[in-house]
């Protein structure tokens, strides 16, 4: 998920999707891709679920990562329907499990890639309030995100300082011993004062917080809609195995 | 000193902080599966590392309903991060059982470290399943693959490899706590557990 500090001017602008439709998109996808609910007969339907993620890249200007990803899916399908012998071996089997996770994950990872770069903490935690997410919950994911840069650059320093006293961490038992527990002691250390600062800006009281990230139902969640209901009527209701 | 049982702030921002940091350890073992051994490595792995954050979390926070809110945000990211909704469903329930396995010590027992733990890891094997099961749906979802590739697929990723990996993941799991319960014995007698 985006790092405030670099969205904080993302979230004055509204951002193309409701974090919420992202949700729904997600579960459809995993639906629908992951799990083939539906059958061959919602094919349409799947293959319009499937591009939107790829859509939204290109629209919100993740062009690289989205044509990467194209790319895997492009070459795991040619490989599956050409290259495809069914000889067995260990290097076709090697091929089949990847490009069988490759197309089978694709579409959801895609989407995936995209709610991650595309929502920030505060849209996500906006969103979880309007549907009602306890703060219990919400409290943590956002304490959980604001430490991952933490835990980043903590686990940076402590190679640095192992690295001066010369105690490489080749072997696990080191790496747990000089790097692991450091680093979780460490980390836990500044959760503390973090704990400080958020009781002073009032985290514990019992009162409705409020967000400033502006979310909300627009033009975009309408669109994706509006595509995917058609879809769906179309591959129902159509004969559209006649014409392919 | 008699502390609230009720989760306060500085609690969830604990909950927080040791969520991420088990969650990094999946993260980057995860990095490992984007090759299919290292996906398989992922029960292994995971809990082996994990262990250490997971059991200074245990000796940190203590309190009714920790393991569950952690399992809950596990379970949504794994959503969020396109994993599907498999994990945020077994999450809640490994979750659940977690917090009474825990429960049940008291929240203070070294002895129900390890059966918790490994309980709690088993949200993971969530992401399996959509790998190994459905097949059926997802063959008829497409019919182009052709026969040989779906025998093929069989063979390789047979449903009794679930059974394989559950246990692998609970006996693992168990090791990396035994392995914690050592390194951290020192911080837990001076946390009070017993």
């Amino acid at each position: 998920m985006v790092d405030e500090s670099r969205t904080y001017k993302m979230s004055v602008r509204k951002a193309l999707l409701d974090p919420r439709t992202k949700l729904l998109l997600l579960v459809l996808l995993a639906l629908f891709c992951l799990a083939g609910v539906g059958g061959a007969k919602l094919a349409p339907f799947r293959a319009c679920l499937a591009a939107l993620p790829f859509v939204l890249m290109l629209i919100d200007k993740r062009t690289v990562r989205g044509f990467v990803l194209l790319a895997a899916v492009v070459a795991s399908e040619a490989y599956i329907m050409f290259a495809f012998t069914g000889q067995g071996g260990f290097l076709e089997g090697f091929m089949l499990v990847t490009t069988f996770i490759v197309v089978r994950l694709a579409p959801c990872l895609m989407m995936g890639s995209y709610t991650m770069d595309t929502t920030s903490v505060s849209e996500f935690s906006a969103a979880m309030n309007r549907m009602h997410v306890p703060s219990a919950v919400t409290i943590p994911f956002s304490v959980m995100f604001r430490f991952f840069p933490t835990i980043k650059e903590n686990a940076a320093n402590l190679h640095d300082s192992m690295v001066m006293r010369g105690i490489g961490g080749a072997n696990l038992g080191k790496f747990v011993e000089y790097r692991l527990v450091p680093l979780v002691e460490v980390t836990s250390r500044s959760g503390d004062e973090l704990s400080a600062s958020a009781l002073v800006r009032g985290l514990g009281a019992p009162v409705r917080r409020t967000d400033i990230a502006r979310i909300g139902f627009g033009a975009g969640d309408a669109i994706v809609m509006l595509v995917l209901a058609a879809a769906l009527a179309g591959s129902l209701l159509l004969p559209w195995e006649a014409w392919v | 000193m008699e502390e609230s049982k009720k989760l306060n702030g500085k609690d969830l921002i604990n909950i927080g902080i040791y969520t991420a940091l088990y969650f990094v350890c999946v993260f980057v073992v995860a990095m490992l599966g984007l090759i299919p051994v290292g996906l398989l490595l992922l029960v292994v792995l995971v809990p082996l590392i994990a262990a250490i954050p997971f059991t200074m979390y245990l000796t940190k926070v203590r309190k009714p309903g920790m393991l569950f809110i952690s399992a809950i945000i596990i379970g949504v990211l794994m959503l969020l991060t396109g994993m599907g909704y498999y994990a945020l469903v077994l999450s809640v329930i490994t979750g659940i059982v977690a917090e009474l396995i825990w429960k049940s010590g008291d929240y203070r027992s070294i002895g129900k470290i390890a059966p918790t733990y490994a309980v709690f890891n088993l949200w993971m094997w969530a992401n399996y399943l959509p790998l190994f099961l459905e097949h059926d749906a997802y063959v008829a979802a497409r019919p182009d693959y052709g026969e040989t590739y779906w025998q093929a697929l069989e063979t390789l990723l047979p449903p009794w490899m679930l059974v394989v990996l559950a246990i692998a993941c609970i006996v693992f799991s168990i090791l990396g706590a035994l392995y914690a319960k050592k390194v951290l014995a020192k911080k837990m007698a001076a946390a009070g557990m017993e």
